[in-house]
């Protein structure tokens, strides 16, 4: 599980092109959209969407249910995890 | 400079029909030209549903009689662009005879990416193809296979670039630097935006269903729409005023629109206060209504604030018919508004069931006739919060 | 009415941000002119920043560097030229949608790749929520957009505009118009030119732009629609790209014994490459000198009052008239 989250820790780094953020930077339970923390935005939501099909194979159809598993890193690898 | 403005003459191709009365008629008989995909190269063929000019290039050429001689490139995105804008012009050109001075304001969201697709999948060292790619390239074949070339110019806003083409062309008219000017949009459909759209998840599978509860998204599509221009004081016949116009900023979101519809809201009130016009006095709007989510919300919470809840005027989205055109859509909904005055007609939207819950607004749904169609709306939204709105006036 | 031009910023490979006209110009080996790069930092935001292609970048740093000049926060309008949009983005998103069979690609270079993503990120970090156009039509892009500023504000709609043209050089726009003829003598290059235009009185007006297609130029009748001969132009700024560039021999020979300074032997061809043309003028009436390393034709102005602009590229061509205002 915590390999999980530090792999996707740097793939968003990477995807989103987050230049200023190392890994270490970004705890499991900070929010990933809104004005605090990463502040990502909804073209980031399409980019994590992508990744999830790319990277574990899981396909999300409807935007609007990204939106809970995109809270944190933490839910996003539960959402992963329960979805392998 | 305070010079009317009118409409001299219209054109359209779209996948409703090759001209404008084809056009008109569809929209009359509820015929929508969104169907499955026959032209458009992609591995989503059996995946999607496209508003699809019923003509390969070949056909459209063989239409407009002109060939690929001369090593002259016509992209798809200009042969459409010729069969709308030759279409406008010679009625402008019958009405009220030759100008001095004609220009062209074209847009183009992909321009000539058609071709420049076929050039990169086939890894071919042939450049020469890629001259077609810039935007201006397709009015710049117009303008020379018209011969009105006076001036020429595109602009690329993304999906509300046929108003602003207009707002440009009506500019050049005013301040007298054309005598006659063709103003309008076209787009080709390429792989490039169907993929596009499609990374951007609005796009939806079956029939849009603009202003629907469960609409879905929109589908994508191909045509061209162009209006002519002249100075109201030089002609001896026209179809209407052009009355008002305005493009304002929602400032909010690179390809999201405000959940207040700001952007929609000013561009909407801006073209009522150039027209000297009061809400109570549209008879129709044309709504930009792609069938997204996001679009159709944030435009009925903007025309609810402009005109007050129970008081919204009727509207529709002929994007129900043609499917969202891009660049084109603006121009041929132009067009489409232009036809509702001079026919006193309003025309169906379709596929609506059940109105958004947060809106409450029911588009028409049936053929309006036998009331007098003065004041038509038509808007019109593109990425980078750019919101334009036009009104015709009889 | 008067317009004038109450700043100008630009980026290209000179060192020109920020800086009056330089008085020595870099040399350049490669095939082609990149942009020196300001620091992006100080005018956006890293987390907006990341999406930016260089375009993009360019532009809007240019752009909030002329408004801050001219001490405008959030302008009437916005209205960009570009010839060739944000090409890197167009062209990431063909290649990998096509490379990876239509599978996936990734949408952010969509969102970007449209031409009015400059002006749109303008309109978000000002928010301003005024008329926000985009122009693109090859070698006149830049010169659509001005005039389109300058009737926009003759019918009052505004007292401040900024207007500007951006174009980015990527390996594959390299390849594809180092082989247009009318290229055949041009090193290509990239950059941006924004001003804030203002019916607000300045050092520097714009007396006109003007676009004509087609044709020869008779410049005895375009100087006379200004009631001007040539006799009042203290200096022209030609946009031929080497003394082999015959496309302008008609120019020349006009304006024989006329300093004449031109530009796109140190800064390349692009198709909004007039913008540093303007640019260029606007500095020199303001600081009413010019290094002696701009000129073609080593003749030196005395007093710059009036300059000529012009730019031609296939039947393309444009002229702007800028001049000196008293204030």
């Amino acid at each position: 599980m915590s390999e999980l989250k530090e792999a996707l820790k740097e793939q968003i780094i990477q995807q989103l092109n987050l230049e200023d953020f190392e890994p270490g930077d970004i705890k499991d339970n900070d929010l990933l959209f809104g004005n605090e923390g990463l502040a990502l935005d909804s073209i980031d939501a399409l980019e994590i969407i992508v990744l999830l099909e790319k990277e574990y194979g899981i396909k999300i159809s409807d935007p609007k249910q990204g939106k809970e598993i995109m809270t944190s890193i933490q839910t996003l690898a539960d959402f992963i995890e329960s979805n392998k | 400079m305070n010079q009317s403005v009118v409409v001299t003459g219209i054109g359209v191709v779209s996948s409703i029909g090759l001209d404008a009365q084809l056009c008109f008629k569809s929209l009359l008989v509820k015929q929508s030209g969104i169907a499955p995909i026959r032209y458009l190269e992609t591995v989503h063929k059996n995946e999607f549903i496209l508003g699809e000019v019923k003509l390969s290039n070949k056909e459209m050429e063989s239409y407009l009689g002109i060939s690929f001689a001369n090593n002259n490139k016509y992209s798809r995105t200009t042969l459409l662009a010729i069969i709308a804008a030759r279409e406008a012009y010679e009625m402008a050109v019958n009405a009220n005879g030759q100008k001095n001075r004609v220009g062209i304001v074209s847009s183009t969201t992909v321009g000539g990416m058609d071709i420049t697709e076929r050039c990169f999948l086939n890894e071919t060292d042939d450049y020469s193809f890629l001259l077609t790619h810039p935007c201006g390239d397709s009015t710049k074949q117009v303008a020379d296979y018209l011969s009105v070339n006076t001036y020429y110019t595109t602009l690329n806003t993304a999906c509300s670039s046929g108003t602003n083409a207009l707002i440009h062309g009506a500019r050049l008219i005013k301040h007298g630097l054309l005598d006659r000017v063709i103003v309008g949009g076209v787009d080709a459909l390429t792989m490039f935006t169907l993929n596009g759209f499609n990374s951007l998840m609005i796009l939806d599978k079956e029939p849009c269903k603009p202003f629907d509860l469960n609409r879905n998204g929109l589908n994508l599509a191909e045509g061209a729409g162009y209006l002519v221009l002249e100075r109201k004081s030089e002609v001896s016949s026209f179809l209407c005023h052009l009355a008002g116009y305005e493009n304002a900023n929602d400032a909010y979101h690179q390809t999201a629109s405000s959940p207040s519809g700001d952007g929609a809201f000013m561009s909407m009130m801006g073209a009522l206060n150039m027209a000297k016009l009061n809400p109570d006095d549209v008879d129709y709007i044309n709504v930009h209504g792609t069938g997204t989510i996001n679009n159709d919300l944030s435009e009925g919470t903007a025309m609810i604030r402009l005109f007050g809840k129970d008081k919204v005027p009727v509207f529709s989205s002929t994007k129900s018919y043609t499917g969202h055109t891009l660049a084109a859509s603006a121009g041929i909904e132009a067009v489409f508004s232009v036809m509702a005055i001079t026919e006193d007609v309003v025309y169906p939207n379709l596929n609506f069931n059940k109105p958004i819950e947060e809106l409450g607004l029911i588009p028409n749904c049936e053929v309006l006739r036998g009331k007098r169609i003065k004041n038509v709306m038509s808007n019109s939204f593109g990425f980078g919060g750019n919101n334009s709105t036009v009104i015709f006036s009889k | 009415m008067n317009l004038y031009i109450r700043s100008a910023e630009c980026i290209c490979a000179q060192p020109t941000f920020g800086n009056k006209l330089p008085n020595e110009l870099r040399e350049n080996n490669d095939d082609f002119y990149s942009c020196i790069q300001p620091d992006y930092k100080k005018y956006i935001s890293s987390n907006i920043l990341r999406r930016m292609s260089p375009i993009i970048r360019n532009g809007v740093t240019c752009s909030l560097s002329a408004l801050t000049q001219a001490e405008i926060n959030i302008p009437d309008a916005i209205i960009i030229g570009t010839a060739l949009g944000c090409i890197k983005d167009t062209t990431s998103f063909l290649s990998q949608l096509i490379n990876d069979k239509e599978e996936l690609p990734n949408p952010t270079s969509f969102i970007q790749s449209t031409h009015n993503t400059i002006a749109g990120q303008l309109a978000v970090l000002l928010s301003c929520k005024s008329y926000n156009f985009t122009f693109s039509q090859m070698h006149n892009s830049f010169e659509c957009a001005l005039l389109d500023a300058t009737l926009l504000l003759k019918e009052m709609k505004g007292k401040n505009v900024l207007v500007g043209g951006v174009d980015e050089l990527i390996p594959v726009v390299f390849n594809m118009i180092k082989n247009y003829d009318c290229y055949s003598n041009s090193k290509l290059g990239e950059g941006a030119g924004f001003f804030v235009l203002s019916t607000e009185k300045s050092a520097v007006c714009l007396d006109g732009v003007k676009i004509i297609n087609n044709c020869e130029v008779d410049f005895d009748k375009e100087l006379n629609h200004f009631s001007l001969s040539k006799n009042d132009i203290d200096m022209v700024i030609g946009g031929n790209t080497s003394d082999a560039d015959n496309s302008y021999n008609s120019f020349s020979n006009y304006f024989e014994n006329i300093p004449y300074v031109w530009y796109k032997p140190f800064v390349g061809e692009f198709g909004t490459v007039s913008s540093i043309a303007l640019w260029i003028g606007v500095k020199a009436i303001e600081e009413q000198s010019v290094p002696l390393c701009w000129f073609r034709n080593g003749i030196m102005p005395t007093s710059i009052r009036r300059i000529l602009i012009y730019n031609k590229k296939g039947t393309e061509q444009s002229i702007m008239l800028i001049s000196r205002k008293k204030l």
